[in-house]
């Protein structure tokens, strides 16, 4: 077992690189930061170059890419890989650089720290709910299999997961954001008018001054758009839990159980949960990436200033330090979150023979 | 117990709150919906930064709503006429007088050394990034005037935009501070935007990506103007596109609307039309015909086709339909606004009549197909334009009107990266790329120029993008020896007359038949939404759009 | 011994119940626990519905596509309301009103779109199913490096953000031809069927008829095909019908993002939907309803065949 995980973990390694260098390939092909000088006829052909060697862009591929590395770069290659501390140089994500943003300047880890907080916000919390709701709703549908409640559920998934997200975004706006019902704010994640913008130091010090109503502003916010993400998610999960609750209960042993004379909710919630719970936690797990860039289109309908936009803006811009930034971090959840759904998977079930 | 406290809590929640909630006086909310990549104005390319910029920067000159340029730095305004512009052997002297007791955001004093350090600061070559380039600065051999408020521009040669040059000025002190390398992230940079110095109105505290920027009062600025900003804090707020700005609008969660235009106005049904401000803009929309491509693919053919396409092409359709009859069809390239515009006569009316009978004495007759052939060669169009619904749908129009005739269009709609891409940066393959020219006809829009000047690389022979070192704009490939000559003598005079004679020639061109370069189809429309407690708010046409007098804006 | 008789033929003698006992193969009783399952049956019927309107719907309905009529300012038997925001439903010549801007008929629109729409749908699960299940049944077969290199590479495909793959094969090849799209989402929808076929075949590999089968002799490529894939082939059927639906919802996110179908060429639901969208706000609540209607009945009705063929396929069934 734990020869598996070692093995796996060392796998991941060079999935890693394997998946940075196809996406540092791609995104060259689909651009060049240059391209936001095209419909500008005064600037000049020399002052492009200069652009380009300001920003490395006129270095071949391979040398862009070890420089990212953080292989190549003053110092000689391979020794350049070391720590600063042991004569190696500090650039590339081996020392922990990820650039600057070609598109306004900033420090790329500043961009995502700044984009990364109000996307885990969003994503967390209608990440809980509509889990809990899922394992709610469908453990009592396999329960109570075939009766309204099951099929009323089941039709809601359907439909909800049919829905285009950015439809159901914009008719939750109009109908419950302007007039004449103005229960909830239209878009943004703060009031303009009352509160700092997110994020900001004044934000923060604004918080400690007036937490309630801070909260209060935030969570006003946070309700459409936690309402779209959940009932468009909703519906893959509770499907899940439902058929593998139903899976459990018809095993051998629930039937044994019963037939011992055990109490019904204790065979439902001692026997059969525990063996359902199994595929749906690793079927979660397999689900955290979403966490930090999955809300694209609803951070879109709704200006939440997150991750998942962050990344549409920075491919429009072919803005390449921040888009392998946010591709890498992306790339490493998922990485992770598929191995820890193998290791849990392997861990928890004795059935499962690995060679 | 527990639902006790929470019943407590909440009702906390909602004193405080509805304590905190009411809308303070002395805040406007801006919203737009292109977030700021820059705010500094040299190295801003849309226009979102330059309206954002322009109420923390002041430039030499204003141009008002109806195209009068006003002083703003300045005393007067520097002309041939007034003695501000000297003819220099070939070059030229320009004086500006700066107004006296004028201080920068941090206290210093502006003086014509700002104006030599933003001189400098543009001609550095390690300066990467400049969209407006070094035109105009380069033609510059000295400046005097050093602390004083007497600056003295001495031009190498007749530059004709000396006007709109200065936009704006930079405070000398603080640009040197920052290594020039270094200037496109350090300088004014967007995570630390308190540490720059300004002159404008408003200064920015912080910025929020994609959220929000934050500017307050400047309170030197009434030694500029000689009056306090209108409140205490401009707040720009993002969104993502104009139809969640619109419900945004109607959901009462700011006062002004920016950067909407026409293709928006049906989307404001339900505001109050005195919350509405529509102006006419500079920018129109238009057709342009690679000449290159067309007699490739037809000879001499080519402008009996290009005219049939013309004639055959109804605008008041275009205008009325996917337009929704809010725009209106205009025949010139210049805005009536602009101080050399020439009425021009001509007719808006299609003529599909015409056109066909004219294609048919050229010798094309209709296959099986509908589609009109000579010689084996089918009467085939490539167009192509930008994702923007609007346009798609005209181009959708626009080929219903020329089947109807026997002309095939095939219609593309591709990324604004694709169309505009810059020679370099696409291959020559690229489906639809304006440098390259592998397009038929393209549609898309052009800012009809507020300096004469702003035509020549479009227009002239010399602006041919095939010629190295390829960043022409002349993509519809045109050479006409009359119309290169008018514009090397707008290029080559500061003399009002002279320029305003040459641009009627210009004009006078593109309104005959001798035009197989362009169909203009519509001038587009400035749409802006304020809130009744906004007042002083007017609109402007320029890139400052409703910023430019952002000062004087008041809120109940 | 000499003339003993034949024996007598394979006919069961005449009993009490003349009842005769018919033996169905594993397809006949799949298909008979699919009738039972009414919703599967309702979902199928939805779906083929579906397909029926989109295969001779064009033919039917009343206007040519790329016909642009010439606009008018109100809608025709109406003095208030404004052809540019759309005609609603039932008005003149237009059973489900027309779209905003160009004032097209929507039917047409629908019906031309659902074509396209579930010809992506279809050919990509389709494209995507060969392909997931050689590259799966490979691993799982032969295991070992095969194994480990197939499923590291599916690792990496299935890291990537579907939407940068997305602008990158558009960008490469050029956008907006729906067959490109589907050809995008064939490739971006196997590994995960490939990760499925994989660990169907480790497990069925272990069993023990392949064991025997071996013993035997059988070469790996009958063993693949006669023994194994026929075990494996209904979660493969179950799961390619079930992305059929997220075909289209993806291809429905893709146009919306602006990447998707050139709408200037070819209409689907999802970029009919997209174009509808800024039409809303002035009371068009047609155009966006229909195309949305189309897709969440089509995807309804994938579902719950889906469900249904998952329940009469798997001879484990919970019926």
């Amino acid at each position: 077992m734990v020869k598996y995980t070692i093995r796996r973990c060392i796998q991941a390694i060079p999935v890693l690189f394997l998946i940075t260098i196809v996406l540092f390939l791609m995104m060259h092909v689909q651009g060049n930061p240059a391209d936001r000088f095209a419909q500008n006829a005064k600037v000049t052909a020399a002052q492009i170059e200069a652009f380009k060697h300001r920003w490395g862009l006129d270095d071949p591929l391979p040398l862009q890419y070890c420089k990212w590395l953080g292989v190549c770069g003053d110092k000689p290659i391979l020794i350049n890989a070391l720590p600063a501390a042991l004569g190696g140089g500090n650039n590339g994500i081996l020392h922990g650089d990820l650039g600057y943003s070609i598109f306004d300047g900033r420090l790329v880890t500043d961009v995502i720290a700044q984009r990364a907080l109000p996307t885990i916000i969003l994503t967390s919390v209608a990440y809980i709910i509509w889990i809990t709701v899922a394992l709610l709703a469908g453990v009592y549908a396999a329960v109570k299999r075939y009766s309204l409640f099951d099929s009323g559920l089941t039709i809601f998934n359907y439909v909800g997961y049919s829905l285009p997200t950015f439809w159901l975004g914009l008719m939750l706006i109009t109908f419950l954001a302007v007039p004449p019902l103005r229960w909830f704010p239209a878009s943004g994640m703060t009031d303009a008018y009352t509160t700092p913008a997110f994020g900001t130091d004044s934000y923060w010090a604004f918080v400690a001054s007036n937490p309630f109503y801070a909260i209060f502003d935030l969570g006003r916010h946070l309700v459409l758009p936690v309402v779209t993400l959940v009932a468009v998610s909703i519906a893959g999960d509770s499907r899940f839990v439902r058929s593998s609750m139903l899976d459990a209960l018809n095993q051998d042993y629930v039937k044994t159980a019963r037939a011992k004379g055990v109490p019904e909710r204790s065979v439902i919630l001692r026997h059969a949960l525990r063996n359902a719970l199994l595929p749906v936690v690793t079927n979660i797990g397999l689900e955290l990436p979403f966490l930090f860039s999955g809300a694209i289109v609803t951070e879109t309908i709704f200006a939440w200033p997150g991750m998942g936009r962050q990344l549409i803006e920075s491919v429009g811009h072919t803005d390449y330090p921040v888009l392998m930034g946010i591709l890498l971090i992306a790339s490493v959840f998922v990485v992770a979150a598929n191995l820890l759904a193998d290791i849990i998977y392997a861990v928890v079930d004795p059935r499962v023979k690995y060679d | 117990m527990y639902r006790r406290l929470f019943s407590v809590l909440a009702v906390a929640a909602l004193v405080v709150s509805a304590c905190s909630s009411s809308t303070p006086t002395k805040k406007i909310v801006v919203a737009e919906w292109q977030y700021p990549d820059t705010i500094n104005p040299y190295y801003a390319q849309a226009e979102t930064d330059i309206e954002v910029s322009d109420s923390m920067f002041l430039s030499f000159v204003d141009v008002t709503p109806d195209l009068r340029t006003v002083p703003d730095l300045v005393t007067t305004v520097p002309t041939l006429a007034n003695g501000g512009v000297k003819m220099n052997g070939a070059g030229m002297d320009v004086t500006w007088t700066l107004k006296s007791g004028m201080q920068w955001s941090d206290g210093s004093a502006i003086t014509c050394n700002d104006l030599i350090g933003t001189w400098k600061w543009i001609m550095d070559s390690a300066n990467t990034g400049l969209a407006g380039g070094t035109i105009g600065w380069e033609d510059i051999s000295g400046i005097d005037g050093g602390t004083g408020t007497t600056c003295v521009m001495h031009f190498s040669k007749v530059y004709e935009g000396y006007l709109y040059l200065v936009a704006p000025l930079l405070p000398a002190t603080y640009i040197q501070s920052v290594s020039v390398a270094d200037a496109p992230t350090k300088l004014y940079a967007l995570g630390n935007l308190k540490a720059g110095v300004y002159d404008g109105p408003y200064i920015p505290t912080d910025a929020a990506a994609d959220s929000q920027v934050t500017t307050v009062a400047n309170s030197k600025w009434s030694t500029i103007s000689g009056k306090a900003p209108g409140v205490d804090q401009v707040i720009w707020k993002y969104y993502a596109d104009a139809a969640t700005m619109l419900q945004g609008y109607k959901a009462g969660e700011y006062d002004v609307a920016q950067d909407l235009n026409d293709a928006d106005i049906p989307s404001l049904a339900g505001i109050d039309t005195n919350q509405q401000v529509i102006h006419d803009s500079l920018t129109y929309e238009l057709h342009q015909f690679n000449n290159a491509s067309l007699t490739k693919k037809f000879g001499a053919d080519a402008p009996t086709i290009i005219a049939a396409i013309k004639l055959a092409v109804d605008r008041q359709a275009i205008a009325a339909g996917p337009l929704g009859g809010n725009v209106s069809v205009s025949n010139n390239f210049i805005s009536p606004l602009t101080w050399y515009y020439k009425v021009e006569g001509g007719s808006t009316a299609a003529d599909p009549k015409t056109a066909a009978a004219n294609l048919a004495a050229a010798g094309w007759v209709a296959g099986s197909d509908g589609i009109l052939a000579k010689g084996g060669v089918k009467l085939e169009l490539t167009y192509c334009t930008t994702t923007r619904q609007v346009r798609q749908d005209t181009l959708k129009l626009v080929a219903s009107q020329l089947k109807a005739i026997g002309i095939q269009a095939d219609v593309n709609a591709v990324p604004s990266s694709d169309l505009f891409g810059a020679w370099n940066d696409v291959t020559a393959t690229t489906k639809c790329n304006l440098a390259h020219g592998t397009f038929d006809v393209a549609e898309f829009a052009y800012v009809s120029p507020l300096d004469p000047l702003g035509g020549y690389n479009v227009y002239s022979s010399t602006g041919i993008p095939d010629v190295a070192p390829h960043n022409g704009q002349n993509t519809a490939r045109i050479s006409l020896p009359a119309l290169d000559k008018a514009y090397n003598d707008v290029k080559n005079s500061v003399d009002v007359n002279v320029v305003k004679a040459a641009m009627g020639v210009v004009q006078d061109i593109y309104v005959s038949a001798q035009n197989t370069y362009e169909l203009p189809l519509y001038m587009r429309k400035d749409v802006w939404l304020v809130n009744p407690r906004i007042h002083n708010f007017t609109g402007n046409p320029t890139t400052s759009s409703g910023e430019w007098n952002i000062g004087d804006w008041t809120a109940d | 011994m000499e003339n003993i008789p034949a024996p007598a033929p394979e006919t069961l003698p005449p009993s009490d119940f003349e009842v005769a006992l018919v033996s169905l193969n594993q397809w006949q009783l799949a298909w008979r626990r699919f009738k039972h399952h009414k919703l599967a049956m309702f979902g199928g019927g939805l779906f083929l519905t579906m397909v029926a309107i989109a295969v001779f719907g064009p033919f039917i309905v009343p206007y040519d596509p790329s016909y642009v009529p010439s606009p008018v300012h109100f809608c025709p038997g109406s003095a208030t309301q404004i052809a540019y925001d759309g005609c609603p439903p039932l008005t003149q010549g237009h059973l489900l009103g027309t779209t905003g801007s160009l004032q097209l008929d929507l039917l047409t629109l629908v019906v031309n779109g659902g074509r396209i729409s579930l010809l992506i749908g279809i050919g990509a699960s389709f494209f995507s199913a060969v392909i997931g299940t050689v590259i799966g049944g490979l691993a799982g077969y032969f295991g070992g490096w095969i194994d480990t290199i197939l499923m590291r590479f599916v690792d990496v495909l299935l890291s990537m953000p579907l939407l940068f793959v997305i602008i990158v094969f558009a960008k490469v090849f050029g956008y907006g031809d729906w067959r490109l799209i589907m050809i995008v989402f064939a490739l971006l929808g196997w590994p995960s069927l490939a990760r499925l076929v994989r660990s169907l075949f480790l497990s069925l590999r272990t069993e023990v008829f392949v064991d025997a089968a071996r013993a035997v002799g059988v070469s790996d490529r009958r063993i693949i095909f006669r023994h194994i894939l026929p075990n494996a082939v209904s979660p493969i059927i179950v799961y390619t019908t079930l992305s059929i639906a997220g075909v289209i919802v993806g291809e429905a996110f893709v146009d919306y993002l602006g990447y998707g179908v050139d709408p200037s060429k070819t209409p689907t639901w999802g970029n009919i939907l997209t174009a509808a969208q800024d039409f809303i706000i002035v009371g068009n609540w047609w155009w966006a309803l229909f195309p949305g209607l189309a897709i969440v009945l089509t995807v309804l009705g994938i579902n719950f065949m889906g469900d249904g063929l998952r329940d009469a396929l798997d001879p484990r069934s919970r019926e």
